[in-house]
């Protein structure tokens, strides 16, 4: 893939398979003050916000990843093409999680901005939940091929953390509400890397059937 | 027709994961519940547990000393969505507390911010002679404070709904707040047996467990649904059906609702057996008791049916209308919603309230009370999906004459308008 | 060297088998895949555009193992039995983005897309949506967009599928101008799309290559295996029932039936005839064994499918 061609498949993603799934993370993130208070938080009180709700953002846009070819006939001609299918997705993935920071990252500013005692460490942990939920929606939506199990599981996920507390370590989507270490938030992006490479896993096996 | 729709639903993973949190939820919400029987109050326990009555008397000095516990600590506790949120004041709004503080008890600005001795309540740790570390509690350390003379009881709420208010909402001073933690008054031997005797005597045991087994229940069923369906109509697309089905005869009212009854069935029995299973087990726990062995899936049918029937129709809707992903998106916000905005767990039960709750064996008068706004909010989510499978037709109607393909469905919709 | 080389290829569905041995050499020009739907002919191009894995046996495609999927997919050209393109993409930019992803570079791209879009005669829809194209501009958008990067093979399923009859002839000799310097291979269960447009063929039933030839030798093989008759309206249902019937043509009271048999049928006044194509596909559907009659609804007489009444309605 030279840098023309990623380009263009950067380009058109963005532009036809990119949009709707955008504006509905950054509807949840614009949820955020309206659910939770943002201003005058304490460092641990900040967590809430960030771990309740914001990962959501995260599910809505990592889950359709392998959304735009549930079709089979645009599967199959994408994947007729000389570049690499999973190449594509790749694509999907690294821009899906670029704007998964940016929305992350505005909200934790706001937080900032309304006198909220966040740090670095609220950044790296909201987007490293957003991440672990958004790539298990998106290892379910590969596995099944169909993405409304993505989402689905990704929900019962949310709702199993929920419950089982800090039972669930560095899986858990809630670990700084916990006041669980913060090193569990680099398991929580070890296991969002492992579950994406399991997506593309299962993706290819079920192609290739 | 029918059953080969069913047969669709069935072998779905998206059915599959329904059924699994189903289970999940009715064994480790109700099941956790419901796990031991209520035994009758004894009349020299003493202990009965609580229940809110405002004493003014009391009330309004705790209230008051809370409230300047807090504004000394600097936070404040509040749960203005169900979630626990800690709040810091900005100088403004503390100045603007500090007045209320003044009005309340005399107290002013100065006074509060000067003085030194504040501690919270909490706990020292100090070692012993033999180096063990000993625990002791401490009362918290406040200023003294007497609840000016002249205040009636309707200027003190306003005060406190001032305090709620600068606070952000959802603090210990707001009317649920009030009432919540500082109206708690024990319960009389009298009222305890009262309400034990309605549960066994008037609602059969299983009657007073068919509103809690629906409380926790109603929570899954108002948007688990939406999955499921929401999958299935996607899947026609996906596996180009659409060609098939669109050109068949069947009129595509019929076809719609054919699946959408197919798809609610399908759906009914995992939550039908968890109720039939709720009054089994129930009934176990009180051997010797006259129970009412259909109470709670009498009462599921009315309950439940409609959270159902509005997820699932909801996901054929908007997944019709443009993708599965708007409608778990709609459905999922919508539920979340609902959940949420329930300040109270029992007694509010409004008429549009999609998820109604009431997590109590007991309190049947707040029920009660609500019952008119209940029948008719059950009524309304039953008409509700049937319009908005009526409209699912339509849309189907739509594409299939290729008039329209569906909000940002384009290409992956196979059907395409005739040449331009 | 255009030429594809399958050998003993078997292909399994969990235990369904899709493919059982089936070994072709298709050389260039036009080449037609025959069966019913479901015989096996979707899988076997999905398989050739190295979409699918076969279990064992060996393809090769112009020279190329079917292993090596990255230069496979450089030298062939597939168009799935419905192309579609994600939302609202116009032709051009469809075409657009997929040359990119077959490695064009972008000055290639816009001489080869304008080139394409008119040799197709779709230069002046260039900036309709696709999802706005009509079944046969769909089609021929489709057939485009396989061509892009100029592959030595061009793999269409089904393209005839839904196109009243003048598509489908304009689309057939677009695909035989195209045979002229590739491999094209063109599945169908329409004989006539077959009879006018290949030289070579094969037909499939049950993952099978049943019998494999050119056209005039499937004619042949069925010649003396025809028969004609003129009978009385009465008689039909009992006439059905007994032979394998190709062809009727009703005239008042009276019927013309043509049917294949091995011998002459027991028929007063019957008379054999000069087999055409879709009797001489009966015929060896029939010889090989295999089932044929209308309980099973063949469907060879199918110029009319499901798609078809579904593109035709709007």
């Amino acid at each position: 893939m030279d840098f023309s061609q990623a380009g263009k498949i950067f380009s058109v993603n963005l532009r036809y398979n990119f949009i709707q799934h955008f504006a509905i993370a950054c509807i949840v993130a614009l949820a955020v003050p309206m659910i939770f208070s943002i201003s005058s938080l304490t460092e641990r009180g900040a967590a809430q916000p960030l771990e309740y709700l914001l990962p959501f953002s995260g599910m809505f846009l990592l889950t359709p990843v392998f959304y735009p070819e549930q079709n089979e006939n645009i599967r199959d001609l994408i994947r007729s093409k000389r570049t690499g299918y999973l190449s594509v997705c790749l694509v999907r993935v690294i821009y899906s999680a670029a704007a998964l920071a940016a929305v992350v990252g505005t909200v934790v500013l706001a937080m900032r901005f309304c006198e909220s005692a966040v740090t670095w460490r609220h950044f790296v942990g909201a987007y490293a939940s957003a991440l672990l939920l958004g790539s298990m929606g998106m290892f379910f939506a590969g596995a099944s091929g169909n993405v409304t199990a993505g989402y689905m599981a990704a929900v019962i996920y949310y709702l199993a953390g929920y419950a089982m507390k800090d039972r669930l370590g560095a899986a858990s989507v809630f670990s700084m509400t916990l006041g669980m270490d913060f090193s569990y938030k680099y398991g929580s992006l070890a296991i969002a890397a492992a579950l994406t490479a399991a997506g593309f896993s299962a993706v290819h096996v079920r192609n290739s059937r | 027709m029918f059953f080969k729709e069913c047969k669709k639903a069935v072998f779905s993973l998206t059915f599959l994961l329904y059924v699994f949190v189903v289970f999940a939820m009715y064994l480790t919400q109700f099941g956790n519940d419901a796990s031991s029987a209520v035994s009758a109050p004894s009349p020299d326990s003493g202990d009965y547990g609580f229940t809110a009555t405002p004493i003014p008397e009391t009330l309004m000095p705790n209230a008051a000393e809370g409230l300047v516990d807090e504004y000394l600590a600097g936070e404040f506790t509040t749960y203005p969505t169900g979630f626990y949120k800690k709040v810091k004041l900005t100088e403004k709004k503390k100045t603007a507390l500090a007045a209320v503080i003044t009005e309340l008890t005399g107290l002013t600005a100065e006074e509060l911010d000067g003085f030194d001795s504040y501690e919270p309540e909490g706990f020292n740790y100090t070692a012993d002679e033999n180096g063990d570390i000993v625990l002791s509690y401490h009362e918290r350390v406040l200023p003294e404070i007497r609840v000016s003379e002249s205040l009636t009881y309707e200027r003190f709420e306003e005060l406190m709904e001032e305090a709620d208010k600068i606070i952000g909402g959802g603090s210990y001073y707001s009317k649920k707040g009030i009432s919540r933690y500082y109206s708690m008054v024990p319960k009389t031997y009298e009222q305890a047996l009262a309400e034990y005797e309605r549960l066994i005597n008037d609602e059969k045991i299983t009657g007073a467990y068919a509103r809690l087994f629906c409380d926790y229940s109603g929570i899954d069923l108002a948007v688990m649904p939406v999955f499921v369906a929401a999958a299935l109509v996607s899947l026609d697309r996906k596996y180009r059906v659409s060609g098939l089905i669109y050109s068949r005869k069947i009129s595509s009212a019929r076809l719609v609702f054919t699946r959408f009854a197919a798809l609610v069935t399908v759906l009914l029995i995992p939550a039908a057996i968890t109720a039939v299973m709720a009054n089994v087990s129930v009934s176990s726990r009180y051997p010797g008791y006259s129970v009412d062995m259909l109470a709670i899936p009498k009462l599921a049918a009315v309950w439940l049916i409609p959270n159902i029937l509005t997820a699932a129709a909801v996901g054929m809707f908007v997944t019709e209308l443009s993708s599965p992903i708007l409608a778990v998106f709609v459905q999922g916000a919508w539920w979340i919603a609902s959940v949420m905005s329930a300040d109270g767990l029992t007694g509010e039960i409004r008429p549009f309230t999609l998820v109604c709750r009431h997590n109590s064996l007991y309190k049947y008068e707040a029920f009660a009370n609500t019952l008119p706004q209940f029948i008719f909010n059950r009524v309304f989510y039953t008409v509700l999906p049937l319009v908005l499978v009526g409209l699912t037709a339509a849309l189907y109607e739509l594409k299939r004459r290729g008039i329209w393909n569906g909000l940002f469905s384009g290409g992956k919709n196979i059907f395409r308008k005739s040449a331009v | 060297m255009d030429v594809i080389e399958i050998k003993n290829v078997n292909k399994f569905y969990g235990k369904k088998q899709a493919l059982k041995n089936v070994s072709l050499t298709i050389n260039r020009g036009m080449f037609g895949l025959l069966g019913r739907n479901g015989a096996g002919k979707t899988t076997l191009m999905k398989t050739l555009a190295a979409l699918h894995k076969k279990r064992d046996g060996s393809i090769s495609v112009c020279g190329i193992p079917i292993e090596n999927a990255k230069e496979i997919r450089a030298v062939t050209g597939y168009l799935p039995q419905d192309f579609a393109m994600y939302g609202g993409m116009t032709v051009y930019e469809a075409l657009d983005y997929l040359g990119a992803l077959s490695g064009m570079p972008k000055v290639l791209r816009k001489e080869r897309i304008d080139v394409l879009l008119k040799r197709v005669n779709l230069y002046d829809q260039r900036g309709v949506k696709v999802k706005a194209l009509s079944g046969g501009m769909n089609r021929r958008m489709g057939i485009a967009q396989a061509l892009l990067h100029d592959p030595r093979v061009l793999i269409v399923d089904e393209p005839t599928a839904g196109l009243d009859p003048e598509e489908r002839i304009r689309f057939r000799n677009l695909l035989c101008e195209v045979a002229e310097d590739r491999i094209v291979i063109l599945s169908t269960h329409i004989v006539g799309d077959i009879e006018a447009a290949c030289e070579d063929i094969a037909i499939m039933n049950g993952g099978e290559i049943l019998w494999k030839g050119t056209v005039s030798e499937l004619i042949r093989n069925a010649e003396g295996k025809v028969f004609s008759v003129r009978v009385q309206k009465k008689f039909l249902p009992q006439i059905k029932s007994g032979h394998i019937v190709t062809g009727m043509l009703m005239q008042g009271d009276y019927t013309t039936v043509r049917m294949v048999s091995d011998t002459a049928p027991d028929i007063e006044n019957i008379f054999p005839v000069e087999p055409n194509c879709e009797d001489a596909y009966i015929w060896c559907l029939y010889s090989n064994g295999c089932e044929v009659g209308e309980s099973n609804g063949c469907g060879v007489y199918g110029s009319e499918d499901v798609y078809g009444s579904a593109g035709g309605e709007s």
